[in-house]
């Protein structure tokens, strides 16, 4: 019968070198990070409400927003804004037409 | 008469010595022969005398000197019919300040007080007066029984001067409204330029959400519209499971 030997794994502590030289070894290429998703949401505008109004609110209310509709909205990825655009419509989708870079 | 109510304000407190007060000024003419001459003191006045307590142990009766003589002006011990009267008349003192009273003397006898009937953390306070000849007589209450004699306002049953809703609802709450236009790969936003049109894949009858500006709390569903030449929203109902986050 073969037997075998099972012992428990000795790792060495690591650290970074004291000195780091060299060029990167990663470049700041878009295109390896290109398929990574991030959640992009458009704000449409704000309004305020009096607590009282907020607890009288129905299915079917309306509320008008601060801002006029050839307003440019607000592009947020992952919750930061980052672009100002204009919400168009390409097909069956939501489109958004970049205004400004922020 | 003294007390020690530092654990309650002061208006408790005076509901309180007013219904002790009379209380004991009722007991006093039922069952003593000689006009009422307590004096108010300071507690520290007042050592340990005789203990009795009420059934519940809610109240303590604390003699000092001879009920007898503060009564019924009777020198010497308390034997006979002195004796059955004091008894009695400890006991309807028990009973009228709201604790139950054993008929055995030996079951209401008290060493030394609990803590809940000295401690003020606790809620207990004690009440003490002295007649001329310095017998004396201090009333030991535990919490609940000074509940029951002065009940505390949050047992009243009254209306609410103001209700938290009015209370709040003049004050003003920004809210924002949003639309998840879904996931989007980095690389389609690579040189991203003033004038390019973005793709997504978000659907045209796609609803948004309202959300609490300040919290960031998403309160419902809407639809995206107009009005007044505004952009403007319609609330579709509240939050599907499917919402995104």
């Amino acid at each position: 019968m073969n037997t075998l030997l099972v012992e428990p794994l000795l790792l060495e502590p690591l650290a970074d070198a004291p000195d780091l030289i060299g060029p990167a070894l990663v470049t700041e290429d878009l295109g390896l990070i290109g398929h990574v998703q991030v959640k992009l949401t458009a704000v449409l505008g704000e309004t305020e409400l009096s607590v009282g109004d907020l607890y009288g609110l129905r299915p079917g209310s309306v509320l008008t927003l601060d801002q006029a509709l050839d307003q440019a909205i607000v592009l947020k990825l992952d919750g930061k804004p980052v672009a100002t655009a204009n919400l168009v419509a390409v097909g069956d989708c939501f489109g958004v037409q970049v205004v400004s870079i922020l | 008469m003294a007390e020690s109510f530092a654990w309650i304000g002061a208006s408790r407190q005076i509901s309180l010595r007013a219904a002790v007060g009379e209380s004991i000024a009722a007991w006093w003419g039922r069952w003593a022969t000689l006009p009422c001459a307590l004096l108010e003191v300071d507690l520290d006045e007042l050592p340990a005398g005789h203990l009795q307590v009420g059934r519940e142990g809610d109240v303590a009766v604390q003699v000092r000197g001879s009920l007898a003589k503060m009564l019924l002006g009777l020198e010497g011990d308390e034997q006979g019919l002195p004796a059955v009267v004091c008894d009695q008349a400890m006991r309807d003192l028990l009973e009228c300040l709201g604790d139950g009273a054993d008929a055995d003397p030996s079951a209401r006898s008290l060493d030394i007080l609990p803590a809940r009937l000295v401690d003020e953390r606790l809620g207990a306070c004690r009440i003490a007066w002295l007649d001329t000849h310095g017998h004396g007589l201090a009333i030991c209450l535990a919490r609940p029984a000074v509940d029951r004699i002065v009940p505390t306002l949050a047992r009243t049953t009254g209306p609410a001067m103001t209700t938290r809703r009015e209370l709040v609802a003049t004050r003003a709450v920004a809210l924002r409204a949003e639309l998840d236009l879904g996931s989007i790969g980095l690389g389609e936003l690579r040189g991203l330029q003033p004038g390019d049109v973005l793709l997504t894949r978000a659907p045209l009858e796609r609803l948004g959400r309202l959300i609490v500006a300040s919290t960031g709390h998403a309160l419902a569903e809407t639809h995206l519209g107009q009005h007044q030449g505004k952009r403007a929203i319609q609330l579709a109902g509240p939050l599907s499971s499917e919402s995104p986050a």
